[in-house]
């Protein structure tokens, strides 16, 4: 399988659904199982738990994932409690998640257990740098793609995304959707020297003037920017924006005098939560999206069920998708 | 974890010095200073297990995630407890929990990992062995036997548990004795960072010379200015503190403050030398206690902190007591007669206070001190809010008169007040001294 040797060429993978049902774990557990007679030494992990909606008083949505012997996870407490494989413990986090702290481990005896992971990304950089220290060489992160998750699989060095007829059932929607992601994780990387000290700020919009000195606007969020707009061009027209790089935000900076040299620096593709017509309305005018953090995408893998029962062409679909993004698609379902 | 408690007994008092002062030593000696970084990594390394501690003691059955806490922690302490025999310093003693270790460790690996171990049982690890060679993992054996595992392995918790319950006390006097060494090493890193000072334990006269406060003394440092430390001694009585504005009357009640509590908590303290006399409690008036929450007014609140003070006094308790300008929020009439009763009462009760006041007029026998504040060279520039403090001299002297120093005015001027509310204020004082 092209895709999964692929993977094995990085040190970090992280495997994304675009919504919940387009297959995520279906596709890393394929991963898992095309390298179960390998020797990799593979290592399992999560970005935290809020980004995708699960219960976390009944902790029952989160799937299972099935784990050969001598794979290292690292889970909650909470979920190593209730796995069905056995393990030896190697480590203890010191800091908390919501599910108590992660335990890092082991498989003895392959079997189930359910991943969760660290909340934030700095937290999760660490955690990938600790796995290595364990004789792991490659690291598959069950993904995020969440307003609300802190953690984001742009730290990982490459990406596998899921998509399918749970995001929308007209085919039409779910390809321009899929590419449009895939657009946005393709955006430039910003001038890498100064990206160490954009990224430790959290929050606020900030100015980069033309010597590279960077400004504090005094604006808390893009969503105050109306009453704010006198401050906004005081050092120029290029912009740190910390928090989630919204359509108001491009809508707004589209109407100024200065758009064709209006630039966006944003954390990574995860941050931008404008929509594709805003996007493009604000890229048209001559302004430019740039990432301070960037990964590779490997693969698309579609699932061409929804959770109603739709069911879309995977031939015509994989072919399409293929055709607009070119990258490899794959329909597990019918591998 | 471990609540350091104020000391009021000087015996025990005297030990936590002992032990503390060897361990300054340790830390002065760069022999030591190799061993005593490995201490504080590994110290570093320590996870909170006090809640596996407590299922410990009420003898349950621990988890794989507990067993291995306490697994992690043998480890540890164990290494610590080497430690600190190179380091020689025998002041706190941490149990040998080889044993401890053994019973986790069946597989004799020495490293901090942890599961139920084939070694613990024969028949556990033949079962394992057989449900891997299947080649179905969900068939119905493989299930069977996979039930069989668990049932041996909660089992195996289970002995392994009881084996520890043995040696909870151990367990439980070595967490505490890290959490100690944590302290004390804490303690003497501060004592030689901030320049303390070993106190000597005395029961009459507390008296300390070259007192600072460290925070103030640093600040001033890093503006290449230096901080003028005082030398002060006090009785098993009240003493009156007088002195202009920005003479440091508060930050000198906020030094022997802090200093008393580091003392009481056996730290090193803030001074060239001190001899100290322990106490039962510290009790402070610095500051506003206006509460709007509460509803009481500045002097009303001020007033029932004054009235907890008297009735500690009253019930006997040994007591230092720091009062900043006592009465100073109401009329000054009212405001002199009431901090001439508190300094009256504070002294038939033999309350050793300190006690900060502007108010002249006092009718009182007790000691007095002063701090010299302004003084003016022939031929220096003009004094301006930026170099006051070289031209304040901090020093305390002993005051006979009851009349206090009058420079508020004189310093209002160099503040850069307006010159009509300065010039103003000066003609009411001197028709109020003409009325006199």
């Amino acid at each position: 399988m092209p895709f999964v040797d692929e993977i094995l060429k990085y040190k970090s993978v992280s495997i994304v659904g675009m919504e919940k049902n387009t297959g995520k774990t279906e596709c890393l557990n394929y991963v898992l199982r095309r390298l179960s007679n390998s020797q990799h030494k593979l290592g399992i992990t999560s970005i935290g738990l809020d980004g995708e909606g699960i219960d976390q008083v009944t902790l029952t949505h989160k799937p299972e994932i099935h784990l050969k012997e001598g794979d290292v996870f690292v889970t909650s407490e909470a979920y190593y409690r209730t796995k069905k494989l056995d393990a030896e413990i190697l480590s203890l986090s010191k800091q908390r998640t919501s599910m108590g702290r992660l335990v890092t481990a082991r498989v003895t005896a392959a079997g189930k257990v359910m991943i969760a992971g660290p909340s934030d990304t700095f937290w999760l950089k660490k955690q990938l740098e600790s796995l290595s220290q364990f004789g792991v060489q490659t690291t598959l992160v069950d993904g995020a793609l969440s307003r609300q998750s802190l953690g984001s699989p742009a730290i990982t060095e490459s990406m596998v995304l899921a998509t399918g007829a749970a995001l929308s059932a007209n085919m039409h929607t779910l390809i321009s959707k899929t590419a449009f992601l895939h657009e946005l994780i393709n955006l430039p990387l910003w001038d890498i020297k100064k990206s160490d000290e954009l990224l430790q700020i959290t929050s606020g919009l900030w100015a980069i003037d033309k010597q590279g000195e960077v400004h504090d606007l005094g604006i808390e969020s893009a969503f105050l920017l109306e009453d704010n707009k006198d401050k906004l061009f005081e050092f120029g027209t290029t912009f740190y924006v910390s928090g989630a790089v919204t359509a108001g935000l491009l809508n707004f900076l589209r109407m100024q005098a200065s758009i064709e040299n209006t630039v966006i620096i944003a954390r990574d593709f995860s941050r931008i939560f404008a929509d594709s017509d805003s996007y493009h309305a604000f890229t048209k005018k001559g302004g430019q999206i740039k990432v301070l953090l960037h990964t590779k995408l490997i693969s698309v893998c579609v699932n061409p069920v929804s959770p109603q029962g739709y069911v879309l062409d995977s031939k015509v679909l994989r072919e399409k998708l293929m055709e607009k993004i070119g990258i490899p698609v794959y329909d597990l379902f019918k591998l | 974890m471990l609540l350091q408690p104020f000391i009021s007994d000087p015996v025990a008092l005297e030990k936590e010095f002992e032990l503390l002062s060897e361990m300054v030593e340790r830390f002065k000696n760069y022999h030591y200073l190799g061993v005593i970084s490995a201490i504080v990594q590994r110290l570093q390394d320590l996870h909170d297990i006090q809640g596996t501690l407590n299922n410990l003691s009420g003898k349950a059955v621990l988890d794989d995630i507990e067993l291995f806490e306490i697994k992690r922690f043998g480890l540890l302490a164990d290494e610590i407890r080497k430690q600190l025999k190179v380091l020689d310093y025998n002041g706190i003693a941490i149990p040998d929990l080889t044993k401890v270790v053994e019973i986790l460790d069946p597989e004799q690996n020495h490293i901090p990992h942890f599961f139920i171990y084939d070694a613990y049982s024969e028949l556990l690890s033949a079962l394992r062995k057989k449900r891997k060679a299947l080649k179905d993992q969900q068939s119905e054996e493989a299930i069977q036997i996979h039930q069989q595992c668990i049932e041996i392995e909660d089992e195996i918790r289970k002995g392994l548990s009881a084996k520890l319950w043995v040696f909870y006390a151990d367990i439980n006097q070595a967490w505490q004795a890290v959490a100690e060494l944590d302290f004390m090493l804490a303690r003497a890193r501060l004592a030689i960072d901030l320049d303390l000072v070993r106190p000597q334990i005395s029961n009459d006269l507390s008296s300390f010379t070259g007192l600072f406060y460290p925070q103030v003394k640093a600040l001033l440092e890093q503006q290449k200015r230096r901080f003028q430390p005082w030398n002060i001694s006090l009785h098993k009585a009240p003493c009156i503190i007088t002195g202009a504005n920005m003479a440091g009357k508060t930050m000198l009640l906020k030094t022997i403050a802090l200093n008393q509590y580091l003392f009481q908590f056996g730290f090193f303290v803030a001074a060239a030398s001190a001899e100290i006399v322990p106490v039962e409690r510290i009790m402070t008036g610095i500051g506003d206690e206006q509460s709007e929450l509460s509803g009481l007014s500045s002097f009303a609140a001020e007033m029932l902190n004054i009235q907890a003070i008297i009735a500690q006094a009253r019930a006997g308790k040994k007591l230092l007591v720091l009062i900043d300008e006592p009465a100073r929020t109401t009329n000054p009439h009212e405001g002199i007669a009431i901090a001439n009763a508190l300094i009256d009462l504070l002294e038939s009760l033999q309350v050793r206070s300190l006690i900060t006041t502007h108010y002249s007029g006092l009718k009182t026998n007790c000691r007095k001190l002063r701090v010299k504040g302004l003084h003016f060279p022939a031929n220096s520039e003009p004094i301006t809010v930026a170099n006051i403090n070289q031209y304040m001299d901090y020093s305390l002297v002993e005051h006979k008169s009851d009349e206090v120093p009058r420079e508020a005015l004189q310093i209002a001027q160099i503040l850069g007040i307006d010159k009509a509310l300065t010039d103003s204020a000066k003609l009411y004082a001197d028709l109020n001294e003409k009325k006199m």
